[in-house]
């Protein structure tokens, strides 16, 4: 008889604490609950379903089901010229990881004067979108720019990368490159966070500065390359500024990246119902991205936390 | 009893504070009218502007203008989301590339029933740019900054190389201007790359109007630019830069974008810019050589420029219409025309524009007549069409593909587009 | 025995010392070409306009105007000095805003398990994955009903909101790299879920609350798009929306001027990012473990 009563109660105790963890849990994620409620939600799921519409933005909406989604699909060579860019540009994403990982892995030596070099790396990360740009269409102005002069210098005519088509992207792409201090930051967070005395121990069994990194530093920086895997692949699926200031989509939409091609159809071809029609394309293009890298993880990504659970 | 009292009391204190903070500024009842008026004027712009709506203000007290400045490359973008958002402003201005959506959609209020009303002349004013604002019978707005192509002379270069430079009166041809271009072009130091072109560029659609081709033919139904009167005359444009290299090409003139040969003859690297008459004016601030103003060269037709405005209008949402058509009619009255000629605003009155006041002086440009007693035509933009425009000149300046075969493809694409309309 | 350990250490410290010095050269040269874009935004920012469209075009100008860092602010009758006051209310404000709202967020995700919970993290990331530019438009007329447009309430509100899904993902991330042991202790000892968060997961995540900050002031100072949508009042801009304005309508762009306001607008970054480096160091993450 006490046997029983003791487990209605340890189990009833459990859905408790069960209860007190889920109200904890949406205590603490309100805010951002309220705000999706307020501010984001209402503007996005309006602009996924607006795709279904025609707006001119002058005048009232006009509901057209699939048309603009047979549009695209069917008579729309430029939807799949900038897929095409945007999906070069996305497949670049590996490229600033490892730039990025370099840099941090810089950052992160204890040496004199650290402070200053970790300021110069990062520094490009700050520069405000515009001024980089005009920086950058200047750097590889074909003969005016300082990386053409440069090539001349050792014997190599350089292309005419912004007005060359084949060579645009490349330019961007490299461009991408020297920003991605914001990336190596937050590499350098996760270099922080592994254990001195895991290199301790494998320096004492003989392991070199290639096999520590190999070994110890890669594994335990998975989470954060997660992190950084899918904040590339999700920021470069969104790639804007650059196109639009630097090349206008061109030469002949060899950078006519996707969002500007959303961008144009809004607001210079006076079609927001198409552009979203686009953008609700490219959100489940991303998404779908973004859940095929999350499964995986399961397969490459090690979390302390849960290893030490399984563990127990 | 007192604890209760509080509470409801600093309660109902917080709710209005918060309703307060949430709604706003105060809804107070005023007879003082706030016009929104959304531009881009910055700058010395801005000052003159200023200068005008104190004028206005004087003459009507409970009118106050309330203006939302946005900076050029991003106004339309914002002009649009504030109409789509519910909160167009009375006076707004557009520039002509995007005008025809504005007009089709009535987005502009109609000012013909205003104009009569008033007993404006609109024959007074530059008559290609109020049809620029006008459809069918309904005027949307009024020019208020506009251009016209001319060409800008670095007198000093010319004098250098011991050639006459073109003057205000000058008939000179495509070919004197190829022929000037070249004696221009020079490889000063040796090194084997030019340091110094004759022309920046050529307007296209100008040459094309001299040489008797159009964009499209009399009642827009078919696009033109297939026609050899057309795509020979874009043709030549390129050539100037690829097989003549009297210009410097896209690639080479890139300093900081594709404004890049300009930007060169302002350094003094260029001996003659075919460029908005407004550039040549602003320039002539800040050049450190000798600048006055050619006519643009004539073709078989004589000489025929693209002349572009801007509509400044009243939205058709707006809430004060009436007292933003006052504006207008300020703007277009004959006390604020002369009012332009101080500010050193180019006057919509064809009278005062043409004046010897306004067209000479003795600082450079010193001669504006190139631009305001030119032979004008003006294009009818219209959604996509800059776009189709721009990307063929930019496959035919790359020297990819002769301007022929280019614009068979954008003539069909536009010809596609005028059906679909 | 003893002699064969003392050279094996001094063979290291040799090995050290040369790898130390190796480094610090490739690094250096590295920072060298790193720098030259930015050298190149200093060298535009003194020179005339008409010497930067000279060609060939030169690093070190031949007459250095130092007045443009005057000019660029007064010639274009733009209140810069109003401007700057503005960015930097609405920059601090957001940063604050979004240190506590996303740590709290992210602490909730990480650590608390509840039904839905991982379908509402999607969400989280699925806010990302919508374009502004389609956004925009409905995001603006919310603000009209609101009242909102010309105040600062839409640039910073939402901020105190979580809106930063970024921050949150990164914050769920760290957090569950951080040991339980660490929590059950705290809680053996009496602390809430509150005390965890507050005075466990906080204080051992100063490097993500430096990155946020860091991030945070960097992407609201540099915003213009936000600041150009919402506000009309030309007191009320902000300087990148300022910056804005040096492109001009006839082909008149003052280079100069806008390399100067891009390098003023880096140093508070700089020094922000200088201030929180030192949360960096390497030690501070794992006290408390052993």
């Amino acid at each position: 008889m006490v046997k029983n009563k003791n487990k209605v109660s340890v189990k009833g105790r459990r859905a408790k604490i069960a209860r007190k963890e889920t109200l904890e849990f949406y205590l603490f994620i309100s805010p951002w609950l309220i705000g999706f409620v307020l501010f984001m939600g209402g503007p996005i799921i309006y602009s996924l379903f607006l795709g279904f519409y025609q707006w001119d933005l002058l005048t009232p909406i006009k509901f057209v089901g699939l048309g603009n989604y047979q549009k695209v699909f069917t008579d729309d060579p430029l939807f799949w010229q900038s897929a095409k860019v945007t999906s070069i540009y996305v497949a670049s994403v590996p490229l600033r990881l490892i730039a990025g990982l370099i840099i941090a892995l810089i950052m992160n030596q204890k040496i004199r004067g650290i402070a200053w070099f970790r300021t110069i790396y990062y520094l490009p990360a700050m520069v405000s979108g515009v001024a980089l740009a005009v920086l950058w269409m200047w750097l590889f102005s074909p003969r005016l720019g300082l990386i053409n002069r440069f090539l001349r210098m050792i014997g190599i005519v350089g292309p005419e990368w912004l007005f060359s088509e084949t060579w645009a992207l490349p330019a961007i792409i490299i461009m991408s490159l020297w920003t991605t201090g914001s990336i190596a930051i937050i590499f350098l967070a996760g270099l922080q966070g592994v254990p001195a005395s895991l290199y301790e121990a494998a320096e004492i069994d003989g392991a070199n500065s290639w096999h520590k990194f190999l070994k110890i530093t890669l594994p335990l920086l998975t989470p954060v390359i997660l992190f950084n895997l899918i904040i590339g692949v999700i920021g470069s699926f969104q790639v804007f500024t650059q196109g639009y200031v630097m090349t206008s989509g061109g030469p002949n939409n060899a950078t006519l990246f996707y969002v500007l091609y959303i961008f144009r159809n809004a607001f210079e071809l006076f079609k927001m119902g198409y552009a979203a029609a686009l953008g609700l394309i490219l959100f489940f293009v991303v998404l779908i991205c973004t859940l095929i890298i999350w499964k995986s993880t399961s397969f490459w990504v090690y979390y302390e936390e849960e290893v030490e659970r399984r563990e127990k | 009893m007192n604890k209760v009292k509080k509470m409801v009391s600093g309660g109902l204190i917080l709710v209005l504070l918060g309703s307060m903070f949430l709604a706003g500024p105060g809804v107070l009842a005023t007879d003082k009218v706030v016009l929104t008026y959304a531009s881009w004027f910055s700058g010395g712009r801005l000052i003159s502007e200023k200068a005008l709506a104190e004028v206005f203000s004087k003459k009507y007290p409970n009118i106050e203008i309330k203006r939302i400045i946005t900076p050029w490359p991003q106004h339309h973008t914002k002009l649009l989301t504030m109409v789509a958002g519910g909160t167009a402003p009375d006076l707004m201005i557009v520039d002509a590339y995007f005008g025809e959506e504005f007009f089709l959609k009535n987005a502009f209020m109609d000012l013909e029933p205003y104009i009569d009303r008033s007993g404006i002349s609109l024959d007074l004013y530059f008559p290609g740019l109020i049809q620029e604002n006008s459809r069918e019978g309904k005027l949307y707005g009024i020019p208020y900054v506009w251009g016209t192509i001319a060409v800008g002379i670095n007198r000093d270069l010319f004098e250098k190389a011991g050639l006459d430079y073109p003057g205000p009166d000058s008939n000179w041809t495509w070919d004197d201007f190829l022929d000037l271009g070249k004696k221009l072009t020079k490889d000063i130091n040796g090194d084997g790359m030019v340091d110094q072109f004759g022309v920046t560029y050529a307007d296209p659609w100008s040459k094309i109007f001299s040489e008797g081709g159009d964009i499209f033919n009399e009642d827009y139904t078919e696009c033109t630019l297939d026609e050899p009167a057309a795509y020979e005359a874009i043709q030549w444009v390129a050539d100037l830069a690829n097989l003549y290299h009297v210009a410097p090409s896209r690639a080479e003139a890139s300093a900081f974008g594709r404004l890049g040969a300009d930007n060169m003859f302002q350094a003094g690297q260029i001996g003659m810019a075919m460029t908005w008459d407004g550039n040549v004016l602003v320039w002539t601030k800040q050049a450190k050589f000798d600048l006055s103003m050619a006519p643009v060269p004539a073709g078989k037709l004589g000489s025929i420029v693209r002349r572009k405005g801007n509509c400044l209008g009243v939205s058709s949402l707006a809430k004060h219409p009436e007292e933003a058509w006052k504006y207008l009619e300020f703007i277009l009255s004959e006390e604020t025309q002369e009012m332009f000629m101080e500010l050193d605003l180019i006057p919509l009155l064809m009278s005062l524009a043409k004046s010897d006041e306004f067209l000479f002086r003795e600082e450079p440009p010193y001669d504006l007549s190139p631009a305001m007693n030119a032979n004008v035509r003006w294009i009818r933009y219209f959604v996509g069409l800059r776009q189709a425009l721009n990307d063929g000149l930019d496959l035919v300046h790359m020297g990819k593909a002769k301007a022929k075969d280019v614009f068979q493809t954008v003539a069909s694409e536009l010809d596609k587009m005028l059906t679909a309309k | 025995m003893m002699e064969q350990k003392r050279s094996w250490w001094l063979r290291r410290r040799r090995q050290e010392r040369i790898y130390g010095t190796v480094v610090f050269i490739v690094i250096s040269l590295g920072a060298v070409v790193f720098m030259i874009p930015l050298a190149w935004m200093v060298s535009t920012a003194l020179k005339s306009l008409p010497e930067i469209y000279h060609f060939p075009p030169q690093l070190i100008p031949e007459t250095i105007v130092w007045r443009n860092f005057i000019d660029a602010f007064t010639a274009s009758l733009l209140p810069f000095g109003i401007y700057f006051r503005n960015s930097a209310i609405i920059t601090f404000s957001c940063m604050i805003g979004g240190l506590v709202s996303t740590s709290l967020v992210g602490f909730g995700f990480s650590r608390l398990r509840a039904p839905g919970r991982n379908l509402l993290f999607m969400l989280v990331l699925v806010t990302m994955m919508v374009p502004q530019q389609v956004t925009m438009i409905p995001m603006y007329t919310l603000f009209v009903k609101l009242g909102w447009i010309d105040t600062y309430k839409p640039l910073i509100i939402p901020y105190f909101f979580g809106i930063q899904a970024f921050f949150i993902f990164l914050y769920r991330q760290f957090f569950m790299g951080i040991p339980s042991e660490l929590d059950n202790a705290a809680r053996i000892d009496g602390c809430g879920t509150f005390g965890i968060y507050l005075r466990i997961m906080l204080p051992l995540s100063k490097p993500v609350l430096a990155t946020v900050a860091i991030f945070s002031f960097v992407w609201r100072w540099n915003d213009f798009m936000n600041p150009l949508i919402y506000l009309n009042t030309m007191e009320k801009y902000t300087v990148p929306l300022g910056l804005q304005f040096f492109f001009g309508y006839y082909g008149q762009v003052e280079w100069h001027y806008i390399m100067v306001v891009s390098i003023i607008l880096l140093l508070p970054c700089m020094l922000i990012f200088f201030f929180a480096q030192k949360y960096f160091i390497k030690g501070i993450v794992m006290t408390g473990l052993k």
